[in-house]
């Protein structure tokens, strides 16, 4: 493919694994340091951005820092968001505990996907969902966790542009005429 | 305590605004413009792809501010909830010192001859309040040809056989190299017999009145420019302005009220000053630039006893109207490389399908779309393809960089449900009413967007799109960020607002020269046509004030 920018295959790979190392150092780390969300409400939050986006042969949601990009709008910008996100959460669980037994974050990947599928279409008992409607969560869970994923890194996502080197994007994005010569293939550490 | 009194006042410093404010300062006035937003400045642009005018699923940029400018939005069910600048339904452009003209995309696009004369070439559509404007496109030719060369445009329309007479080429070539998005449209288009060309754009392609060319960087639409390449009036006319030494800008206010005296003539406005006090700020002119929902709001509020129903309202018209464009087109998926990384986008266009399809009312111009952020193209999976999970990583790895969008403007048939008019219950921060959005677009509207968007998929596939996603035409009132209408321009003030001049019908002294003012909105992006006109009616308010009629 005559595609200047692209990044050889192997370098990605291995810039994959690298991100995905630094982020789960970083996870570990930040226990009980999440500035909106409780250590529980961002277990449940990682297993379940982690099916929106799942590690494959690529970086996933949590290796992006899906969380750490939700925790901190939620601190900030949308804070006034946080009591609907954590209704949100909280149903998830009940539901994981109702249908199942056990925490979502917990549960089989399979047995997560098929929960989602269900709060997406809105098929999931409503007793656990009184306060938030399942699918309007389940679009916040996925429009979030794509921007996390997605967006730029200064939003607390992204972590070593994972998600830009997927789509084989220039790092930095912004180029154009001042910035012509071939992706940098340089991998950020730490 | 009111200031000391100037010869005009002037209510946003937007396209329309800015161009005003320049005219009026050169002419020798001394005017104010009072802006409701800040001045961003170059330097300080981030290109933030979540908080743009563009992408706002965190926010805007450029205004106005999230929380202290709330409005009402009624959906075609009538169904009512209060919705804030970075949704849709808020229909928002922007507030700051160049108001849309900063992050724009800036496309520079004339109005053909038809565009002025809809309902003579169409006659009356019933829904509809389709009609002529009260000036032609020869009227508009000087004026057009003013806006290209002193804001500066860029691109070459030779080509296009569509467009309307025109007296000198514009004043930049399109940029050079093309893209590749122009490389595997353009072909195709010409296999088709269409007419495709360089889209024109404000954006500077060679240096050009002391600004650089374009960097060609594909964050571009919904953004400021770090460069100064990009020409709004912030960066051309409202400097100019200012230079004259009889020119005030004043950032951070908020134009509250027209205040009238006793025989209904105005004597200035009153507005919340950066500190949120209350000025009064007097004039013998005033006028209203403040974008097509917030200048009829600000007519709507200006009550006073000869004018109870707010200025220029005497026959219900003012708010009426609210149009933007029906936005419709494709996205072809292609098994090659599309993506060059090489903005600002927009480049290649066609305008065959503006007008002249039996059966249709009017049409619009085609062109490629703007940049697609990582962020959006993530909601932009055709109808089958998962929106999650692995599905979803294997159609944005495969896609990403293998897609072309093709969408255009479709002109919107004006109606009179379409409206803006005062909340009766909300007020914003300053204890202001603010706007209530309400209406539908027009059902032969819909009908027109979606041809359009069958002759997008039709030149994708051309072009070698393997699949192809229409965007066809939604429900509800057109408006966003090409609003216009609210205050129409026409000779009879039982249907109209503004005269041919852009002054109130029946208050001598109050002008309302924006995208309000336009009778219909042509099948493109209005802001040549903002500026445009407000050359135009800047001229005839010089000579008034010559003439000294306008003198309080
Ligand atoms: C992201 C984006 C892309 C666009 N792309 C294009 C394009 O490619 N081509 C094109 O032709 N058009 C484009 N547009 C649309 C274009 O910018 C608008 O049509 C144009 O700016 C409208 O001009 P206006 O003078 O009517 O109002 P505006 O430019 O909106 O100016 C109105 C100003 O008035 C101020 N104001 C409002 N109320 C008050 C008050 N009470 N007191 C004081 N000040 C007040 C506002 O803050 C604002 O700055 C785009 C707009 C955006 C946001």
């Amino acid at each position: 493919m005559d595609d200047p920018y692209a990044v050889g295959r192997r370098v990605f790979l291995e810039t994959g694994v690298v991100a995905a190392a630094a982020a789960a150092v970083g996870c570990r780390g930040s226990e009980g340091r999440f500035r909106a969300l409780t250590d529980d409400e961002a277990r449940t939050l990682a297993a379940a951005s982690d099916r929106i986006i799942p590690r494959d042969e690529d970086p996933g949601a949590n290796d992006a820092g899906v969380i750490s990009f939700v925790d901190r709008q939620l601190a900030t910008r949308q804070r006034d968001d946080l009591p609907e996100w954590r209704a949100g959460l909280a149903a998830l669980e009940s539901s994981a505990r109702r249908r199942h037994g056990k925490a979502f974050a917990d549960l089989p990947a399979d047995a997560q996907t098929a929960l989602l599928q269900d709060v997406e279409r809105g098929a999931v008992e409503s007793d656990d969902w009184r306060s938030v409607a399942p699918a309007a969560f389940f679009a916040r869970l996925r429009d979030y966790t794509m921007m996390g994923f997605y967006g730029d890194p200064r939003h607390g996502g992204n972590k070593e542009r994972v998600s830009w080197k997927m789509l084989h994007i220039p790092d930095p994005p912004i180029r154009g005429r001042l910035h012509e010569a071939p992706s940098p293939r340089t991998t950020r550490k730490g | 305590m009111a200031l000391p009194r100037v010869n005009a006042v002037i209510v946003g410093s937007g396209a329309g605004g800015g161009v005003v404010f320049a005219e009026l300062a050169r002419a020798g006035l001394s005017v104010v413009c009072l802006e409701k937003g800040r001045w961003h400045s170059p330097f300080e642009e981030r290109k933030d792809d979540l908080v743009n005018q563009r992408n706002s699923a965190l926010g805007v940029a450029y205004g106005p501010d999230e929380k202290k400018n709330p409005r009402v939005f009624v959906d075609v069910e009538g169904r009512e909830r209060v919705v804030y600048p970075r949704q849709g339904e808020y229909s928002p452009n922007a507030s700051c010192v160049g108001g849309g003209t900063y992050s724009y995309g800036a496309q520079a696009w004339r109005y053909m001859p038809q565009d002025f004369r809809m309902r003579s070439t169409y006659g009356a559509i019933p829904g509809s309040t389709l009609d002529d404007w009260p000036i032609s496109y020869d009227d508009m030719e000087p004026y057009y040809e003013r806006a290209e060369y002193e804001i500066g445009v860029s691109g070459d329309v030779e080509p296009n056989p569509f467009k309307g007479p025109r007296k000198k080429p514009l004043p930049m070539p399109p940029m050079t190299p093309k893209s590749l998005e122009y490389e595997i449209l353009r072909p195709a288009a010409l296999r088709f017999g269409l007419h495709p060309f360089d889209t024109p754009l404000l954006i500077n392609s060679v240096p050009y009145n002391g600004r650089s060319a374009c960097m060609r960087i594909r964050w571009c639409v919904g953004f400021g420019c770090e460069t100064g390449a990009k020409n709004g009036t912030h960066n051309t006319v409202i400097p100019r302005a200012l230079a004259t030494g009889n020119a005030w800008l004043r950032t951070e206010c908020k134009v509250r009220e027209i205040l009238v005296d006793g025989h209904g003539r105005a004597t200035g406005v009153a507005y919340f000053d950066e500190n949120d006090r209350l000025q009064e700020q007097p004039a013998d002119v005033v006028i209203v630039s403040a974008g097509a929902t917030e200048s009829a709001r600000l007519l709507l509020l200006s009550k006073s006893r000869l004018h109870p129903n707010g200025l220029g309202n005497r026959c219900d018209w003012v708010g009426r109207n609210l149009n933007g464009h029906t936005y419709t087109g494709a996205v072809g998926f292609f098994e090659r490389e599309t993506y060059d990384d090489l903005g600002p986008g927009a480049c290649i266009s066609i305008c065959d399908y503006n007008h002249g399809t039996p059966g249709f009312i009017g049409g619009g111009m085609l062109a490629n779309e703007f940049i697609r952020l990582p962020t959006q193209f993530a909601g932009m999976q055709p109808p089958g393809t998962p929106s999650w999970d692995k599905g979803h990583k294997d159609f944005m790895r495969r896609y990403y960089r293998r897609h072309i969008v093709v969408v255009g403007p479709t002109q919107d048939l004006p109606t009179w449900d379409g409206r803006v008019q005062l909340d009766p219950k909300v007020k914003d921060h300053w204890g202001v009413p603010v706007l209530r959005i309400s209406g539908d677009n027009h059902p032969r509207t819909r009908e027109t967007a979606n041809r359009q968007a069958e002759r997008a998929e039709a030149w994708l596939k051309e072009a070698g799109a393997s699949f192809v996603d229409q965007r066809r035409a939604g429900r509800g009132v057109s408006g966003h960020q090409h609003q216009s209408g609210t205050c129409r321009m026409g000779r009879d003030p039982k249907t109209s607002v503004v005269d041919a001049a852009c002054r109130i019908h029946d208050v001598p002294n109050v002008f309302v020269i924006d995208a309000s003012v336009h009778v219909t909105n042509g099948g493109f992006n209005p802001a040549l046509t903002i500026f445009a006109n407000a050359y135009r009616a800047s001229e005839q308010l010089v000579t008034a004030w010559k003439g000294g009629g306008l003198r309080g």
